[in-house]
């Protein structure tokens, strides 16, 4: 099982203009023993519903064991599936069955259509 | 300091007739240029039979700028101030996204416009949507976009559209646009204007919004259509788009409008496109930020 927990807000009045902030996202809990992959989550409107807590200036550290693919990981932080639309994996659109690799960054975003 | 620099004139026009309407200026570090007021276009464009946005390009290819573009100097060049006086943009949506883009593209100086939307204003559009105003709730959107813009810039082309878009109607909606900016709220038309745009020759420039997020990304022809592979199965689960849960207030519509818009004049100020990765530009205002995200 994954283990999540929401990171400490940064202090910085600057807003960011980048996909830069992966350094300053810290997990409260990391106290695995084997071997894990961590991976950097972002989540888009809806899809932070299902993590309370989520602060969207961090995001999420994830621990989890590897082989793990991007579906796997959205299941087990409890993303609705139906409701993932699109998925960058470091910056890029990825499928779901996209493996993951150490200090990856993932993000999620459902159907967004308003105007 | 006027008569220490030269003044050239489009042909037909003298100094005598516009002397009034001209106005010199100091740009530090490039020197002194010309402008010139509505009034002094107007005469100029009478003498000449034209149109003022024709007069307006006939004047900053002699270097001398509408006054109204004076501050758009320096980011745009006089050659890019007229592709953009001569070039049209279709606003398909008049709504939260579509009245901030028409007013920044109508402010920017694109010359032609074709609005279209069916629909007429609620009092829940009150809360963003730029031309809703108490007064006008009833009435359809395209038309008061089409007054707005009359408004805005007397010399813009303005077609306006109070019909859905369908396949039918795009061919037609589409006639002599360099861009179509997506502005709608609904993803099976959003589809069928990115197709018919890519199939015209137009560019696309999609704007969506959900709560404090914004999406928008530019496609261009010979590009595949790009929305049905980033949302291949929404067109049937409407209920599930994060507007429906999330709301949208003020905020996203006018920043997500003005990614579009540079986006689209960009597009259409740009000498050369040179290829590059399609990006989808996501802004979170929650945060705020904004990302480049290849797709």
């Amino acid at each position: 099982m994954a283990r999540c927990g929401p990171a400490p807000s940064e202090k910085t009045n600057k807003p960011r203009l980048s996909n830069e902030n992966t350094s300053q996202a810290k997990p409260i809990k990391n106290f695995v023993a084997e071997k894990t992959m961590q991976i950097h989550v972002k989540l888009s409107t809806t899809l932070r519903d299902a993590v309370p807590h989520y602060d969207p200036s961090t995001g999420l550290l994830v621990d989890i064991k590897p082989p793990a693919t991007i579906a796997r990981l959205a299941g087990e932080l409890g993303l609705p599936a139906e409701e993932i639309k699109i998925v960058m994996l470091n910056g890029r659109h990825c499928p779901m069955d996209a493996p993951l690799n150490d200090k990856d960054r993932v993000a999620f975003f459902p159907a967004v259509g308003g105007g | 300091m006027m008569e220490s620099t030269p003044l050239h004139l489009p042909e037909g026009i003298s100094s005598d007739i516009v002397q009034p309407y001209l106005s010199c200026h100091e740009a530090p570090g490039q020197g002194p240029f010309f402008c010139i007021s509505l009034a002094g276009i107007l005469l100029a464009a009478e003498r000449l039979g034209l149109s003022l946005n024709a007069a307006m390009v006939l004047f900053l290819r002699q270097g001398v700028w509408p006054l109204r573009f004076k501050q758009n100097r320096g980011v745009f060049s006089a050659d890019e101030q007229t592709k953009l006086l001569q070039s049209r943009v279709v606003v398909l949506g008049c709504g939260g996204l579509g009245g901030h883009a028409i007013t920044l593209l109508a402010r920017l100086g694109v010359g032609g416009f074709t609005v279209c939307d069916y629909d007429n204003f609620d009092e829940s559009n009150l809360n963003r949507q730029l031309f809703c105003t108490e007064d006008r709730l009833g009435m359809n959107k395209a038309v008061i976009a089409g007054e707005e813009l009359k408004r805005i810039a007397s010399h813009a082309e303005v077609r306006v559209c109070t019909q859905a878009a369908t396949e039918k109607t795009m061919p037609g909606i589409l006639q002599d646009a360099s861009v179509l900016l997506d502005c709608l709220d609904d993803t099976p038309t959003r589809l069928l204007a990115e197709k018919a745009a890519l199939q015209s020759g137009a560019a696309f420039v999609h704007g969506a919004i959900g709560g404090m997020e914004g999406f928008a990304f530019l496609n261009k022809s010979p590009n595949p259509a790009k929305l049905e592979q980033l949302y291949p199965s929404a067109v049937t689960e409407k209920h599930t788009h994060a507007e429906y849960k999330k709301g949208v207030p003020a905020l996203s519509p006018a920043v997500t409008a003005a990614i579009q818009v540079l986006l689209a004049v960009r597009f259409i100020t740009a000498s050369a496109i040179a290829p590059e990765k399609m990006k989808l530009i996501h802004l979170d205002l929650s945060v705020p930020e904004i990302e480049s995200l290849i797709i």
